[in-house]
């Protein structure tokens, strides 16, 4: 394994893109950045130079972190990148934030700190919330036996084992040929949220904290999942804020990407996901909450059907297996891409991505409070919603780059209802120069005349 | 902390109003506080993004008002001073090329060798209108395009250079060059031109170039080929 940032002397090692990955160098620019973050908040503010060196020391064991993207005349391709490690910066920028890789020594991914916070970003092309996450732990491990060099003295300085560095294309693997190509994916129309835009460029992030065990005795009262439950009270939450409970030509159709990973004893380090969408079309008479959430679990439990995940992967794979297709110079092809992405783009109003349950070693648990993901914004999609859960506390993450926030307030209001109340945190508030001084200051002289008292 | 009557939620950062329904929130207790934090952790503020924000779009804005307005200033001068001929457009055109230039260097993201290579080619095309709109006397073919492509010539070297562990990278710069110095010649034969021989220059020049490049690289320049063109 090559020592990082040092000059490679053979050939670099470079990979296909995967089925999914093929479609973001195409679409992604400012404003629509197709890069996600994961975070996690330490118990403790973050030592930036210990953060570096744990950087350089897990990119050496994450090949598929190290790529460059490349043109190549019929194909974009990964290949081996020998530039340094981006410097680990103070979060400067919104969430999601466009990586402009060649100002960023090429690389796809970009770590950020802020306080106790460790922000993880990728470009979607590179690999998928498996795969950030993965990344991220073992980051986040790395740091800590640094942090805490005699606490996590027993831990073994080297990534985890068990942690698969499989790079194989799982799509092209378990694409069956002759399928049949009745797939998820409509091509009616959906309903896109619009509203008073934030200025270019900035995004607002409402995190809603959760215990898991009151949101699964909520979910519980409808006989439902977690996922299933959010993701209706989601639904429920645009039909009520946006179309005020009334009818609508278009439904309302929520993207729930769907970790092929388990279907298919996969363990790649590459984006292995399809969609399937939520749909709820809303008609003259208003329709109740609890209906929503049936109509929603039941959409959603049909298509999670394993014929139907096989029919999707098996209908995406096809374009991209075609002979005709394939020796397309690129920028024939990246017309056609934009071209169907943009009419496929209009057939969705909003995603919710579940990211899953994050599990660390014991030894590092009582060092990590909370991770959470969020979702940069795509066209027609000015809302999206993230969920992460860990240590018994799951965050619901919602980006927007619209300024109404009615819609997480019905989101968090209708949970609550049920009985699972959140906390929440917003990148609204800011406190301004000198103001966390002052509160400080104040909350020590009322603790101080408290004391006299 | 606070809570939001209304939305039945605790507010990490001790908000005033509520950030979603902008309700006037109640202060928590120390004991509720407390109680929160052990149910929720204690959250992890967000920075002042907005200003760095605002600052990038806020030069380019300059930048655009200065041409903007130099541009303005020198239609005056030229309406004043020679107005039979009208050199202002000139200045014009020149503005509007250089704030696009600007803007694909800063925002467009690719890698050097790629916007060197598209901003020849981008330069090759402007010649060929311009000669063609300004009376067609066939400099662009003869001298200016071959001239760009024996700079492009001396720019694949310097940057082979410059990253000499990947200077197999630029293989595909040559080899556009090398069509287009090709394409060159074919159209200064079709069309007649007069003098073709800095077009047979820049063939020759770029044509051996690609061929030693192609003979001493052996695999390093095959396999970088294999990556590029590979279906």
């Amino acid at each position: 394994m090559p020592k990082h940032g040092k000059k490679l002397k053979k050939q670099p090692a470079w990979a296909k893109l995967d089925n999914t990955a093929l479609l973001f160098p195409v679409i992604s620019r400012e404003g629509m950045s197709s890069v996600y973050r994961i975070s996690v908040t330490l118990t403790e503010d973050v030592i930036p130079d210990l953060l570096q060196q744990s950087v350089e020391k897990v990119l050496e064991g994450f090949l598929m972190f190290r790529m460059r993207l490349r043109m190549g005349f019929f194909w974009y391709y990964f290949e081996e990148n020998d530039r340094p490690v981006p410097k680990v910066r103070e979060e400067e920028d919104f969430p999601g934030a466009y990586i402009n890789k060649s100002r960023n020594n090429h690389y796809m991914f970009r770590v950020t700190y802020y306080k106790k916070r460790i922000n993880l970003e990728v470009f979607h092309a590179l690999t998928d919330g498996y795969g950030g996450l993965v990344f991220l732990k073992e980051l986040v491990y790395q740091y800590l036996r640094l942090a805490h060099p005699d606490d996590l003295a027993g831990e073994k300085d080297r990534i985890s084992s068990g942690v698969f560095m499989d790079q194989e294309d799982s799509y092209l693997k378990n694409y069956k040929k002759g399928a049949s190509h009745d797939t998820a994916y409509g091509s009616r129309k959906a309903l896109v949220i619009k509203g008073e835009t934030r200025p270019k460029g900035e995004m607002g992030v409402v995190h809603g904290y959760f215990v898991i065990d009151e949101l699964k005795a909520a979910a519980k009262k409808y006989g439902l999942t977690i996922n299933q439950y959010l993701v209706g009270n989601y639904v429920y939450a645009i039909y009520r804020e946006y179309l005020k409970g009334g009818p609508s030509k278009l439904p309302i159709s929520c993207c729930v990407p769907v970790d092929l990973r388990a279907r298919y004893e996969s363990h790649t380090m590459k984006n292995f996901f399809v969609m399937i969408a939520a749909r709820f079309q809303p008609g003259e008479e208003t329709v109740s909450r609890e209906e929503v959430l049936r109509l929603v679990a039941e959409n959603l439990k049909e298509q999670m059907d394993p014929k139907n995940l096989d029919n999707i992967l098996s209908y995406n794979v096809s374009n991209e297996q075609n002979a005709f297709l394939r020796p397309i110079p690129i920028f024939i092809k990246n017309i056609a891409i934009r071209h169907v992405y943009m009419a496929s783009a209009d057939t969705a109003t909003s995603t919710m991505t579940n990211v899953g349950n994050v599990e660390l070693k014991e030894p590092y648990r009582k060092y990590v409070e909370h991770f959470y993901a969020m979702l940069a914004m795509s066209r027609g999609q000015n809302i999206k919603g993230a969920i992460v859960s860990y240590g018994g506390t799951l965050v619901v993450t919602f980006t927007s780059c619209l300024t109404d926030l009615s819609i997480q307030k019905r989101f968090f209001q209708s949970i609550a209802k049920d009985g699972a109340e959140a906390a929440l945190e917003t990148n609204e508030y800011i406190p301004e120069e000198g103001e966390e001084e002052q509160l400080i200051y104040r909350k020590k002289k009322k603790e101080k005349k408290e004391k006299s008292k | 902390m606070t809570r939001c009557p209304q939305c039945r939620t605790t507010l990490l950062q001790g908000t005033d109003t509520c950030p979603l329904c902008h309700c006037v929130t109640e202060e928590l207790t120390e004991g509720e506080q407390e109680s929160a934090r052990m149910r929720y952790g204690g959250g992890a503020p967000y920075p002042n993004a907005r200003r760095r924000q605002r600052l990038i779009h806020l030069w380019l804005r300059i930048i655009l008002f200065a041409f903007i307005s130099s541009e303005a200033i020198l239609i005056v001068i030229n309406h004043y001073t020679t107005p039979h001929v009208w050199w202002s457009a000139i200045t014009g055109a020149s503005f509007v090329y250089g704030y696009l230039f600007l803007l694909y260097w800063v925002r467009r993201d690719s890698g050097f060798a790629a916007k060197v290579g598209l901003q020849m080619l981008f330069t090759m095309i402007l010649l060929w209108l311009i000669d063609r709109f300004t009376g067609d006397y066939g400099w662009a073919l003869t001298w200016a395009i071959p001239g760009v492509i024996l700079f492009g010539d001396g720019m694949v070297f310097f940057l082979m250079m410059l990253n000499r562990s990947r200077w197999f990278s630029y293989t595909l710069l040559l080899l556009v060059l090398g069509v287009c110095s090709a394409l060159i010649i074919v159209l200064d034969i079709v069309l007649k031109s007069k003098s073709i021989l800095l077009p047979i220059i820049c063939v020759v020049v770029t044509g051996l170039y690609l061929i030693g490049t192609v003979l001493f690289g052996e695999r390093a320049v095959s396999r970088e080929l294999g990556r590029r063109f590979h279906v």
